[in-house]
């Protein structure tokens, strides 16, 4: 077994030791990176309990396949990407959303009350929370994603494209399309 | 209108700072001169502080063991398996070569140590013809080793002896004679490293 690991150990020094099989060492990344890739799994799935046999499943496939990471890019950004293939896989087979897509997104934006500024304030924080939890479910995976990644992960459109895979066009435009959404659906629900 | 329209496209990635700087300016100006695109931009970032409110982040206690327990439970590959006896084998394999290396300094370092008391005691063993012993211990010569010793030291007729050394070794055989006469346990020696015969004669005072 190998000597206690310092807080402060190097990424890279941690990344070697792990790859030559210290489970000190690995085990120390887990530490460092599970509370972002949990919260990546949950901007796909939404569900708890989801998102953390997935960020689970997503530190052991990373285990198996460490000696295949090359630095190319951040250990970091590998780890949130397997998370979210992982969990955009997942939320395909399970099929338990509802996608808004060609007229049903367009009534669902032409909902959009006149814009107050203030109307968000009418509503209870609870209701708040409740009302924005079941918007978020009428997302695509695709859509919730990105405006997770964004809002609550503090994801850059450059990592959040290198994580989903997808051009930085269409972050910009899921992020468009899913704030426009909710914020229609909070709007709606403040009576604006 | 159809500039509020192209403007509310990047009002996001505006308040994400992650347009362009002409850009960025762009829409800075036209929101503070257009009510309504301000309004957007404000209700933006309400949605962003609502979002990180209600999505709560699962509590992650027992997550790193969790992760461990499953890795654990994993079957090793082979490759793995091969290179982890690899690694014990080399590192018994070391421990073994630093073992017997120290073995055998401590060997040749006892050998340096007591080399010229073994190398003395060998050439004497083969010039007596009996096991050699040190010489504080050393029993008194035979008759027939002295006799041996004095043929050896010039009974021999050489005719390359000179008559005054045929004479000297005479007196020095006399000499001898009488050291063996007075005490018996005078024993007789020669160093062919140095060419001499040594007479050893124990302490007359004692």
């Amino acid at each position: 077994m190998s000597k206690a690991l310092r807080p402060e150990t190097d990424e890279t020094e941690l990344l070697e030791r792990a790859k030559k099989g210290d489970s000190h060492a690995f085990s120390a990344l887990v530490e460092r990176y599970q509370r972002r890739v949990v919260g990546v799994a949950l901007a796909v799935v939404h569900n708890q309990d989801d998102a953390l046999e997935l960020a689970q499943e997503t530190f052991v496939r990373a285990y198996e396949n460490l000696g295949k990471f090359e630095s190319r890019s951040s250990f970091s950004t590998w780890l949130y990407r397997i998370a979210a293939n992982l969990a955009i896989d997942f939320r395909r087979r399970e099929g338990r959303h509802v996608v808004l897509r060609g007229e049903d997104a367009e009534n669902e934006f032409s909902r959009l009350p006149s814009p107050s500024g203030d109307s968000f304030k009418a509503l209870s924080r609870r209701e708040l929370n409740q009302r924005l939890n079941n918007a978020l479910k009428e997302l695509t995976p695709e859509h919730r994603a990105v405006i997770l990644l964004r809002e609550v992960e503090g994801l850059s459109y450059d990592e959040i494209s290198e994580i989903l895979q997808c051009p930085r066009g269409t972050v910009m435009s899921r992020l468009h399309y899913a704030r426009n959404h909710l914020r229609a659906v909070l709007k709606d629900l403040g009576g604006g | 209108m159809a500039l509020c329209a192209e403007i509310r496209l990047l009002i996001g990635a505006f308040d994400d700072g992650e347009l362009e700087p002409h850009e960025m300016e762009e829409i800075a100006f036209h929101v503070v001169n257009c009510a309504e695109c301000k309004a957007i931009l404000e209700d933006y970032r309400a949605l962003g502080v609502t979002l990180r409110d209600a999505v709560a982040q699962p509590v992650l206690d027992g997550f790193v063991e969790a992760v461990e327990a499953r890795i654990s439970a994993l079957p090793r590959p082979l490759r793995r398996r091969v290179a982890r006896y690899m690694e014990s084998l080399g590192e018994r394999l070391a421990a073994a070569l630093l073992l017997g290396g120290a073995v055998a300094a401590t060997a040749v370092l006892t050998f340096i140590m007591l080399e010229p008391g073994i190398a003395r005691m060998v050439a004497n063993a083969g010039r007596n013809g009996t096991p050699a012993a040190p010489v504080g211990e050393r029993a008194a010569p035979s008759p027939d080793q002295i006799a041996g010793n004095q043929i050896a030291a010039g009974n021999d007729v050489d005719p390359l002896v000179t008559e005054a050394e045929r004479s000297a070794t005479d007196d020095s055989r006399a000499l001898v004679e009488q050291l063996e006469a007075d005490s018996p346990s005078v024993a007789l020696w020669s160093e062919p490293r140095t060419d001499t015969m040594v007479i050893w004669v124990p302490d007359q005072q004692q």
